[in-house]
């Protein structure tokens, strides 16, 4: 995934999308704490609520493969199966690592 | 020119993007992260251009624009509903009260969109045609949502069918939602109540309780169950309130419980047991103390027959006889109040009571004006005629008392059916009434004093002229005449009484007015009386009346006399309440002897209407105790020449 092209198909200023970017990876983080404690305590009403969440604002930045796992770990908590859930928030987790070097890497190229 | 942007969503990203965006348009722009926030803002605000998510905590997107709409500040303003949902469910814009709906897409398809949108949102008529959502195109389809939104639906038909009251409230105490049931008790609507401060619905002297729960609930988050009700609305509330689900959750869950009407009936119960208890004593009172005056009067009475008038003790002795008449007039008040039973019962024509009453209570009292309204087709009913005068001198005498300067007294009577009788306090079995209806112009009387007027021994009259038990006796009897009262009063306003009495369907009999002197006769009399006194004062009553006299101490021995000279006796005057066999048994087993038998009934009092009962089953009359020797000799001749 390549921030610059995010960024230009978003039709926004690339300064513009990489703020967004880091305020998602911000509100994600936290979001994606959260899910994990709520997957481990088996609350999957809370698991779902949190994955719509986190989808909802990844579909606006365009990042698909947040979305599609995202998307997966609610329909699954939807229907109270949390089977697989861990490894997909860590596999959002890995994505936004990926953003978050990616913006670090933005962030040094500026320095 | 730019415009002033409200936007409302959850999430940062949203507002963040919404805010760029729209402030590269040299608009101005305020972000809010809920709909409690925005409520807020509004109330200094006033926007062009409001953007609203859907889905939201505290105030979802759908009662905010609902609010907004209702308030006419914002008539002029343009809502834009932006939204994940739309795609998944239609929604009508303008049932929302909102001028257009975009989908929540990428960024790329979501910014012309929100533009466009913007641009038209100076034009007068509608920008966008209804259901119309722009970048519906563009989403992804989202199955899940729709989920999401039936599993919300369910909940909502739960608590929408919940006889409860359900607010869910901030930490701070402003309210976010709230169930039908909650606004139909709370009696604010929706609109009004979302937002608002949960403490101020209720009454001033509740609010800090209401703080400290609060207070708790945020330091040690637990289940409050209140047993105090609280008063909201003028209804007693209970209150039952449910911590944070957690951290993220902070808002908390009120239960609103009704219990006016438990708390009334509650306080109905205890008043009636209350009653009862003070009745069941006042009579035992009343009961001895007829006994004790019987026998004074009966004294008084014999001296009286040896005493030339001249003599100076005959003043003495006629006032003994005068105060003894005062003293049962006093127990006879407390017996009014204390007897569910009757005696003497039979149809009489209300009208002709009050008319005579009261004229000559308006000769008693010149300042006073009684106007009557009579109902010229009043039905019968079925009474003592002396405890219905009892009841109408009293709440006359009542009325008189609160008119000190003078005023006027209505009464009127009137036919109705129980359906007719609209009171909370009692539930009047089915058929006809009459009612007598006593109103005053005097000083009224204040809610504490209504509560309490039948209490016997209450009065508000200073120490020495009331004695309490006038209202009381007139609960009482008209109790024990299956009817029902009630006042209405409002200081300085006047007091109204109903008095609601069963109609009766016999015919009314004439009354024959009887001589008021000694009827002397002949015959035997057996007398009953457990009371040595009583019996002595009996037996030398009757054998000045000129009978023949025989004397039991008890059933037992009453039993025996009578089957030895069952052929010589006439009348057997037999007292009520006695240990051993009661009064209604030594009825009986004389009945079985002989079924002819004449049995006249004496008591200090009768309970649950057992004088009526053994009258019933063929016995030929009673007498009250304390009765004088007029009274006795004219009762007894009358049965005797039957």
């Amino acid at each position: 995934m390549n921030l610059k092209t995010l960024a230009k198909k978003s039709a926004l200023e690339e300064d513009e999308f990489l703020e967004l970017a880091s305020l998602f990876l911000k509100t994600s983080s936290s979001e994606l704490n959260e899910l994990q404690a709520a997957i481990e305590k088996g609350d999957a009403q809370k698991v779902a609520g949190l994955a719509h969440s986190v989808r909802g604002a990844a579909v606006t930045l365009g990042l698909t493969e947040i979305f599609e796992y995202a998307k997966k770990v609610e329909a699954n908590a939807r229907v109270n199966n949390l089977n697989g859930a861990m490894r997909l928030v860590r596999s959002i987790q890995e994505e936004l690592d990926r953003i978050a070097e990616g913006l670090n890497q933005k962030v040094k190229f500026k320095n | 020119m730019g415009k002033k942007i409200l936007v409302v969503d959850n999430h940062p990203v949203m507002l963040k993007f919404m805010t760029d965006l729209l402030e590269k348009g040299r608009h101005h722009v305020v972000t809010a992260e809920n709909g409690l926030v925005a409520l807020d803002i509004l109330d200094t605000f006033t926007p062009d251009v409001i953007f609203v998510d859907l889905i939201m905590p505290h105030i979802s997107g759908e009662k905010l624009c609902q609010i907004i709409r209702s308030n006419p500040r914002f008539k002029d303003v343009c809502i834009i509903i932006l939204s994940a949902i739309a795609a998944e469910r239609k929604i009508y814009t303008t049932g929302l009260g909102a001028n257009a709906c975009i989908a929540k897409g990428p960024l790329n398809k979501m910014a012309p969109n929100i533009l466009l949108a913007l641009e038209k949102s100076n034009q007068e008529s509608p920008a966008f045609p209804p259901g119309q959502i722009l970048g519906l195109e563009d989403v992804f389809p989202r199955q899940i949502t729709e989920e999401l939104l039936s599993i919300k639906k369910h909940f909502e038909v739960i608590l929408k069918s919940m006889e409860e009251g359900i607010l869910e409230i901030t930490p701070e105490g402003r309210i976010v939602y709230a169930n039908p049931a909650a606004v139909l008790l709370i009696n604010l609507s929706e609109n009004k109540l979302l937002g608002s401060n949960f403490t101020d619905l209720f009454q001033e002297t509740n609010r800090q309780r209401i703080k400290s729960y609060l207070a708790t609930m945020n330091t040690q988050p637990q289940t409050l169950n209140e047993e105090v009700s609280l008063v909201m609305n003028r209804k007693q509330i209970l209150l039952n309130l449910l911590p944070p689900i957690d951290e993220e959750h902070r808002t908390l869950i009120v239960i609103l419980n009704d219990v006016s009407e438990r708390k009334r009936m509650e306080a109905q119960f205890l008043q009636s047991q209350k009653m009862e208890a003070i009745g069941t004593l006042a009579g035992g009172i009343a009961h001895d103390f007829n006994n004790l005056l019987m026998v004074i009067q009966g004294n008084a009475s014999l001296m009286l027959l040896n005493v030339d008038p001249l003599h100076p003790h005959h003043e003495m002795l006629m006032s003994i006889v005068k105060q003894v008449q005062s003293g049962s007039k006093l127990t006879n008040q407390l017996l009014g109040y204390a007897r569910k039973g009757r005696y003497e019962v039979k149809p009489i024509q209300l009208n002709q009571l009050v008319e005579e009453t009261s004229k000559a209570f308006g000769r008693t009292r010149k300042e006073i004006t009684i106007h009557r309204e009579l109902s010229d087709d009043l039905f019968p009913i079925e009474g003592d005629m002396g405890q219905i005068e009892q009841v109408l001198m009293n709440l006359l005498v009542n009325a008189a008392d609160a008119m000190v300067q003078g005023g006027d007294i209505f009464l009127k009577t009137i036919n109705l059916h129980h359906e007719d009788i609209r009171s909370k306090l009692y539930n009047p079995k089915p058929g006809d009434y009459v009612l007598l209806a006593v109103k005053d112009t005097g000083v009224g009387m204040d809610q504490k004093t209504l509560d309490r007027i039948f209490e016997p021994f209450f009065t508000t009259k200073e120490l020495g002229r009331g004695t309490g038990l006038g209202l009381a006796s007139v609960y009482g009897i008209i109790k024990g005449h299956a009817g029902y009262v009630d006042v209405e009063s409002e200081q300085g306003r006047g007091t109204t009484f109903n008095i609601y009495l069963p109609a009766s369907n016999r015919e009314i009999q004439k009354t024959i007015e009887v001589p008021r002197h000694i009827v002397k006769g002949t015959g035997t009399i057996l007398l009953i009386d457990d009371e040595e006194m009583v019996l002595e004062v009996g037996e030398r009553f009757l054998k000045v009346m000129g009978y023949q006299v025989l004397t039991a101490r008890g059933g037992r021995e009453a039993i025996e006399v009578y089957k030895k000279h069952r052929d010589t006796i006439d009348l057997v005057l037999l007292d009520i309440i006695m240990p051993h066999m009661k009064g209604g048994e030594v009825f009986d087993r004389l009945k079985e002897i002989n079924p002819e038998v004449k049995v006249l009934l004496s008591s200090g009092y009768s309970i649950d209407g057992e004088a009526s009962q053994i009258l019933g089953r063929g016995c030929s009359g009673f007498i009250q105790k304390p009765f004088d020797m007029n009274q006795l000799s004219q009762t007894i001749g009358t049965i005797i020449k039957k």
